[in-house]
């Protein structure tokens, strides 16, 4: 063999690299067209933007309704509705330009009176809007809502391609809140009435428009013909089944009826095991930490638990990793409130680590040397609450203290644990409205939030201390200063201990094979518009 | 016959009362807030408070109820908490699939049922109606859950006979129609064996059996004609019932009917459409029970008589 047999193989070499490369490449570039099968669990309360505060039915209101901006495949925002933003030095003015191509399903353009419109619409206290809380911060916002002006004299529309949003104090999550399909616009001549829900009518901006509804049944979206803003869908119609159990929608998947099989954490926790062990259908598993979290929160105005002591005795005393086993591998332990995709999270944050005796030795600290007895009330609807609960009993009957097991309805569980004074102990989840520690330090730990119904901070941890620093952040224009706020405030609470900080779920997509680009996004996990289907 | 009509009425409306009242309380004495259902679990409490002061909630039980029956009696049956769609258009629109799943089952479960009843009796004691009548007592004592499961399963995952699932197309409706089947065939059997047994003792029989009728034409055409009076009656009543909602079949199998509406208001404490679907069902077994009742004058004589 000499030098010129060796230049010709590696010419083949190099012929079938760039062959390979060429291949992966255009299997790369999104194709238009095809249709998406898709499960529910139960149907979409509603596809008003207005109105829909739950997952899996905003993920089909976000595309229906686009905003303004929305996230990359980050947490960095880019331009959707909107052609550009700037924001004021003070942090109080963000002005929008509009896309003038963006057009509402039915061919107009949208222009920036139809986010005046949008917003008076939204922020009414006739519209019962769950999520409206998020826009307080827009000056004339309480004036509105008490009646006292006709519009929300925040937001103006200078021009029809510019829109301005005045708030009451600097707040780095603007743009976040921004992105939710809340602040979307709509279409005011495609609605009966203005106040009323909107029912099966398509009257976003989004690259969907909605083909038909049938309630409790099937939901099918198709792409909006007229869409011009810079977030387009590549797949031509989804179709969503409606009332599939995860177990039957595990089947179908394998069956070949549906391209996606679940649209909540990506795989049926039962299931789970199963997939694993087998290679032809994990292939197509993408798994990601996401931002839900589990935990236990103590309620500190209920003795013992009002005592430090007890409290932290309960975080010794879970193994937190064999609950990470119980859910096979699905999840992380926590050592604090925080998840690791929420920027701020401090990966060397002390926790509480699994010690049975420290435990013991903190409730004879307590007062309490042969333990006592209190009660857990969680959600019955999700099965695997059950064997946590479980778990969790059994760690705490070893340091001596009986739990007392309380499965409750989801809106019964509600009722209780967001009443002052009634759950001791209560299993919760959270998952974000946006990537940021207040989304989760504010909303949860806020003693200046607690009311006597109704109230988010299921502890109803009240430390002053805290509440300044959180007081301080959530107005903080700068970036750092301000995430450095909030690691100080979480590790007051970590040492106060008013939860048990258990478990970060990891979210997963199961997919067909020849459905692409499915990698699941730590706000919104499926994103419809980005996939595509390569048959 | 007017009287007798009559006060069947008045009880059918008091039955349909009693079944608002009943199933109004047990909605109310559920621990949790409808507010909160409506508001969503992350809503804040401003808007939770809104929510129940325009929904009355804060009024006495005694006071709710009177405007519930106040709006039922005008037509209205209120709107979902979770959807906001009006309950009449919710269990109309749900109506269709468990009308054709139901329908679709008994024709199925009948065609079986008749022939299978028949010989049974005719050849009584023997090791063919040995095997139907442990076949039916097993359908008769299967848990419906476990039996919409099983098939599930076997012939639509494993096997691939039909759709796993949903509702697109008549072939989605054969395998919730045969889980049926399986629960209620076996039943209509030996309902019909029974009476067949009896009405091949009558003297008429005899009779035609002496004239020379055939075996088949005695069998199908003499016997049972008069076999199948109070089977028909039975048939009305457990028809309707289904047309109230299949709820483990249709939950099962993803079907859109009434079944699974009043399962998921069950979850979601919907109050208006657990208390719809409730009525609705009352509704459906009252005129079912009126109307078998008032068509025995016609189809048996000897109660005219």
């Amino acid at each position: 063999m000499n030098w010129l047999s060796h230049f010709g193989s590696f010419r083949w070499l190099s012929a079938l690299l760039l062959g390979s490369t060429i291949i992966v490449l255009a299997e790369n570039k999104p194709k238009a067209g095809g249709t998406l099968h898709l499960p529910l669990g139960g149907d979409i309360s509603s596809i008003d933007p207005a109105r829909c505060y739950e997952l899996p039915g905003e993920l089909f209101v976000r595309v229906l309704y686009q905003s303004l901006v929305d996230y990359d495949d980050g947490v960095e925002m880019v331009p959707c509705l909107a052609k550009s933003w700037t924001v004021s030095a003070d942090g109080l003015i963000y002005t929008f330009e509009l896309d003038p191509r963006a057009r509402f399903s039915n061919g107009r353009a949208v222009v920036a009176e139809d986010y005046l419109f949008s917003f008076d619409r939204m922020l009414s206290p006739k519209m019962h809007c769950p999520a409206d809380f998020i826009y307080f911060g827009i000056r004339g916002v309480e004036e509105y809502r008490a009646g006292k002006s006709e519009h929300i004299s925040g937001v103006e529309a200078p021009s029809p391609n510019k829109l301005v949003f005045n708030l009451l104090k600097p707040d780095l999550t603007f743009l976040y809140r921004i992105a939710m399909p809340f602040a979307a616009p709509v279409c005011r001549e495609l609605l009966k009435e203005k106040f009323s829900e909107i029912g099966t009518i398509s009257a976003g901006a989004g690259p969907y428009k909605l083909k038909e509804w049938n309630r409790g049944a099937r939901i099918q979206l198709v792409r909006n013909p007229f869409y011009g803003g810079a977030c387009p869908a590549f797949v031509d119609e989804l179709d969503a089944t409606i009332g599939i159990e995860d177990s039957v929608a595990q089947m179908m998947f394998e069956r070949g009826e549906l391209d996606i099989v679940d649209l909540k954490f990506g795989v049926a926790g039962a299931e789970f095991p199963r997939i694993k062990r087998t290679p032809e259908i994990s292939k197509n598993l993408e798994a990601e930490v996401s931002s839900a979290i589990d935990y236990l929160a103590l309620n500190t105005e209920i003795p013992p638990l009002d005592n430090k002591l007890v409290r932290k005795a309960f975080n010794y005393a879970i193994n937190k990793q064999r609950l990470v086993e119980i859910q096979g591998g699905r999840s992380v332990a926590m050592n604090g409130p925080l998840p690791p995709v929420v920027p701020g999270f401090s990966p060397n944050l002390k926790g509480y680590d699994y010690l049975p005796e420290k435990a013991r030795a903190l409730l004879a600290e307590a007062g309490l040397p042969n333990g006592f007895t209190t009660s857990v009330i969680f959600p019955n609807v999700v099965q695997e609450n059950f064997r946590m609960v479980a778990a969790v009993q059994e760690d705490l009957r070893q340091v001596g203290i009986i739990l007392e097991v309380n499965p409750l309805s989801f809106p019964a569980y509600l009722e209780k644990s967001q009443r002052r004074k009634t759950a001791p102990v209560c299993y919760a989840s959270w998952s974000e409205d946006f990537p940021d520690p207040s989304n989760y330090l504010d909303a949860l730990f806020n003693g200046e939030t607690i009311s006597e119904r109704d109230c988010q901070n299921l502890a109803f941890y009240n430390n002053p201390e805290v509440n300044v620093l959180l007081k301080t952040a959530a107005s903080s224009l700068n970036v750092k200063a301000r995430l450095a706020l909030y690691q100080k405030a979480e590790e007051l609470i970590v040492e106060d201990a008013p939860w048990v900080f258990l478990v970060c779920l990891k979210q997963y997509v199961l997919h067909q094979p020849w459905v692409k680009n499915t990698k699941p996004h730590v706000v919104w996990p499926f994103r419809f518009e980005k996939m595509w289907i390569d048959r | 016959m007017l009287k007798r009509l009559c006060i069947r009425l008045v009880w059918s409306l008091l039955v349909l009362i009693g079944a608002a009242g009943l199933s109004f309380l047990i909605a109310r004495a559920v621990p949790g807030d409808p507010a909160r259902v409506i508001a969503g679990a992350k809503a804040d409490a401003e808007t939770i408070a809104l929510i129940r002061t325009e929904l009355h909630l804060n009024d006495p039980l005694w006071k709710q109820f009177g405007r519930y029956l106040w709006q039922l009696g005008h037509g209205d049956l209120g709107k979902s908490y979770v959807t906001n769609q009006p309950v009449t258009e919710a269990i109309l629109t749900r109506f269709p699939a468990t009308a054709a799943l139901s329908l679709t089952a008994l024709v199925i479960w009948m065609a079986l049922a008749i022939p299978v009843g028949v010989l049974t009796a005719r050849y009584q004691g023997t090791y063919f109606d040995r095997i139907v009548l442990v076949i039916a007592t097993i359908g008769i004592s299967l848990p419906a859950l476990w039996v919409a499961r099983l098939l599930q399963y076997e012939l639509a995952y494993k096997a691939g006979l039909f759709p796993v699932a949903g509702l697109q197309s008549f072939r989605h409706l054969l395998l919730p129609a045969l889980t049926l089947v399986v629960l209620v065939g076996g039943y209509y059997a030996r309902l019909i064996h029974t009476n067949m047994v009896e009405v091949l003792r009558m003297s008429f029989i005899r009779t035609a059996e002496a004239k020379g009728v055939s075996g088949s034409r005695l069998l199908f055409v003499h016997a049972l004609r008069n076999a199948l009076i109070p089977v028909v009656t039975i048939l009305g009543i457990d028809l309707a019932g289904l047309l109230g909602g299949v709820v483990f079949t249709e939950n099962v199998f993803a079907l859109p009917g009434i079944g699974t509406l009043a399962l998921q208001s069950v979850f979601n404490l919907d109050a208006p459409i657990i208390m719809g679907t409730v009525i609705f069902s009352a509704f459906l077994v009252v005129s079912a029970n009126l109307v078998v009742d008032l068509l025995y004058n016609f189809i048996d004589p000897r109660i005219r008589g």
